[in-house]
């Protein structure tokens, strides 16, 4: 009996330590299932970045150059306005400026969209990660190369009307100033005679006056 | 030929005088030599009869006066836009410095236009020039401040 009893509990023990073997291996599979997945987690995360940087440094260059294109022709268009003060340029100037600045944070709203929509895929992935990533990688390139496309072109389609608005506008401006000049007509100025010479001038003065522009008239050849 | 009455011209006013003297004596010409004494009289300034007498003396009086019409209608005219009233004797400055500056012959035309406040705007030969107060003061408005409408 107590032989029989001692052949039941190593027979027990033996079993128990299969067992316990199985586990340790199954425990050191599921380790090794776990790395794996972590670095593919960090190759992903490598190729989001790669990602992003290759896809839209086209269309940030692009972007970059139409801005710089627009405060360039902006700056000539307002440089040349006659009759509008250096302050009223100025205010022109970061009124356009502005207008550039809201354009640009519409395309980084995009380039913004682009990103959750991949971190979103990212989350997602599961066991089957190799095969969905493959077909997702392949996706989200088209579809991002797809938005960029988009982004440029509305970006660029949306300054070119900006530059016919903001031409048309500073045309407007320059016109309402020379009208604004042409109706102050000669009161004002007289008025401003008045204040620039400080009094009337004297008979004697205009008399001066007109033989010294006579004299002006024979330097600049006139009488030639 | 070249008159001392031409070099005596001062203003556009005296050329066109001239011109209607030099008709009536022209006229009488051709009328009798008693009309153009009479009219040389009566009609006529007493320094251009003068000239006249000194310079057709020994000539064809009607040879002289239509030589005197041809040169006339060769004289320059400056225009000359002021703001004021001028007096005679500013008139006089005026027409001395251009004789004495431009051609001994030129006689100035004056015309008033107060709008200028000062200086003077020429016409000459075809080129005009806007020396006048009014276009330097515009000039200056460009740039005043304008607040937006």
């Amino acid at each position: 009996m107590g032989n029989e009893l001692t052949y039941v509990l190593i027979a027990l023990l033996s079993a128990f330590g299969l067992l316990l073997i199985v586990f340790v291996l199954l425990y050191l599979k599921s380790l090794k299932v776990q790395s794996g997945l972590r670095e593919e987690n960090d190759s992903l995360k490598h190729q989001k970045e790669d990602l992003e940087k290759g896809t839209y440094a086209p269309a940030n260059d692009q972007a970059r150059q139409i801005i710089e294109a627009a405060n360039k022709k902006a700056a000539e268009i307002i440089a040349n306005v006659q009759g509008i003060s250096e302050q009223e340029k100025q205010i022109l100037n970061n009124s356009f400026q502005q207008m550039l600045a809201a354009n640009l944070k519409d395309y980084r709203s995009v380039a913004g969209k682009f990103s959750q929509t991949y971190d979103s895929f990212i989350g997602g992935v599961g066991k089957d990660v190799k095969a969905r990533l493959d077909m997702g990688l392949n996706k989200i390139i088209a579809d991002a190369q797809l938005e960029t496309k988009k982004t440029s072109s509305v970006v660029n389609s949306s300054l070119q009307s900006l530059y016919r608005g903001y031409e048309t506008e500073v045309s407007e401006f320059k016109k309402r100033i020379l009208s604004q000049i042409d109706s102050l007509g000669v009161d004002f100025i007289k008025h401003v005679s008045l204040k620039v010479l400080g009094k009337t001038l004297s008979k004697k003065e205009q008399e001066d006056m007109i033989i010294q522009s006579l004299e002006e008239a024979k330097k600049l050849g006139f009488f030639k | 030929m070249s008159s001392l009455l031409l070099s005596k011209l001062s203003t556009k006013d005296d050329l066109d005088i001239l011109k209607g003297e030099l008709e009536s004596l022209e006229g009488a010409i051709y009328q009798s030599k008693d009309k153009y004494n009479e009219i040389i009289r009566s009609d006529i300034r007493s320094w251009v009869s003068e000239i006249v007498h000194k310079e057709s003396a020994g000539k064809d009086v009607t040879k002289y006066i239509k030589e005197l019409k041809n040169e006339i209608e060769t004289v320059p005219v400056l225009s000359a836009c002021i703001g004021f009233e001028p007096s005679s004797s500013f008139i006089e400055s005026v027409s001395g410095w251009l004789k004495k500056n431009v051609d001994d012959k030129l006689v100035v035309d004056i015309v008033l236009n107060t709008m200028l406040l000062g200086g003077v705007q020429l016409s000459y030969a075809g080129k005009y020039l806007d020396l006048s107060l009014r276009k330097k003061i515009s000039k200056e408005l460009e740039n005043v401040n304008f607040s937006k409408s």
